[in-house]
């Protein structure tokens, strides 16, 4: 399955938001991710991206975690981005961007 | 008499309007018609195919081409090459590095063997499948 989905879970004590992205995260889903995690900031301890189910991950998608990375720093949520596949793990090599989006390599989620 | 693989490579094209919410129909196409050994494969090219395309379109919307298209086709039985080609000038990286393309284009050249064409009349660009990705 390639469609794109983000599935949002928050633990019972509101501490921790978990943003799961399946499937193709492109351009073209870049409005629709922000507008579903953009409420999230303020409302939470700490934010999770758990992108090891997405299939694709390009530059606008990636532009779009920096985006909600940046929202977070300072008094915001902690942040961190959990990858799997080797494509993932290239690809923030690449970009160099491991760091900044905290990034946590983890097993598959199959 | 035509020897066998001597002919035409065969080739399918895809020509769509230059529009962010087909770039999933080139990944379609290009899944449905190349397959590929392992789902890291898959999504490597995929990923390199994406950046490619959504840049064509991008560039066609930055210069206001009207019925702006972008035209995929895959070379070679098996597929060898993919091209993708736009009808948009070439358009500098919005921050020029030295050596390197814009920064989707970027990732797209460390994924994939990348060709590039410019010229007033559009933009060509030969993503190269490596054979033991099939």
């Amino acid at each position: 399955m390639h469609d794109f989905t983000v599935t949002i879970v928050v633990d019972d004590a509101r501490s921790t938001a978990t943003i799961s992205v399946t499937g193709d995260f492109d351009a073209a889903c870049v409005e629709h991710f922000d507008a579903r995690v953009r409420s999230l900031v303020g409302a939470v301890r700490a934010i999770v991206v758990d992108l090891r189910a997405s299939t694709v991950i390009d530059s606008a998608a990636l532009g779009a975690l920096i985006r909600l990375a940046e929202s977070c720093a300072g008094a915001g949520p902690s942040f961190e981005t959990v990858v799997a596949r080797p494509f993932q793990i290239e690809l923030l090599r690449i970009t160099g961007l491991a760091e900044f989006l905290s990034v946590r390599v983890d097993g598959p989620d199959r | 008499m035509t020897e066998l693989g001597t002919g035409p490579k065969p080739t399918i094209r895809l020509t769509m309007p230059a529009h962010l919410a087909h770039t999933s129909l080139v990944r379609a196409c290009l899944r449905d018609s190349i397959a590929f050994a392992t789902e890291e494969a898959e999504s490597r090219f995929l990923l390199a195919a994406t950046e490619v395309v959504v840049n064509a379109i991008e560039a066609s919307i930055d210069q206001c081409i009207d019925a702006a298209e972008v035209v995929t086709t895959i070379e070679g039985s098996p597929p060898d090459h993919v091209v993708i080609c736009d009808s948009a000038g070439w358009c500098s990286p919005p921050v020029p590095k030295e050596g390197h393309l814009g920064a989707g284009l970027t990732i797209a050249e460390a994924l994939v063997p990348l060709e590039l064409e410019t010229g007033p009349d559009g933009t060509v660009v030969r993503l190269g499948i490596e054979p033991e990705w099939l």
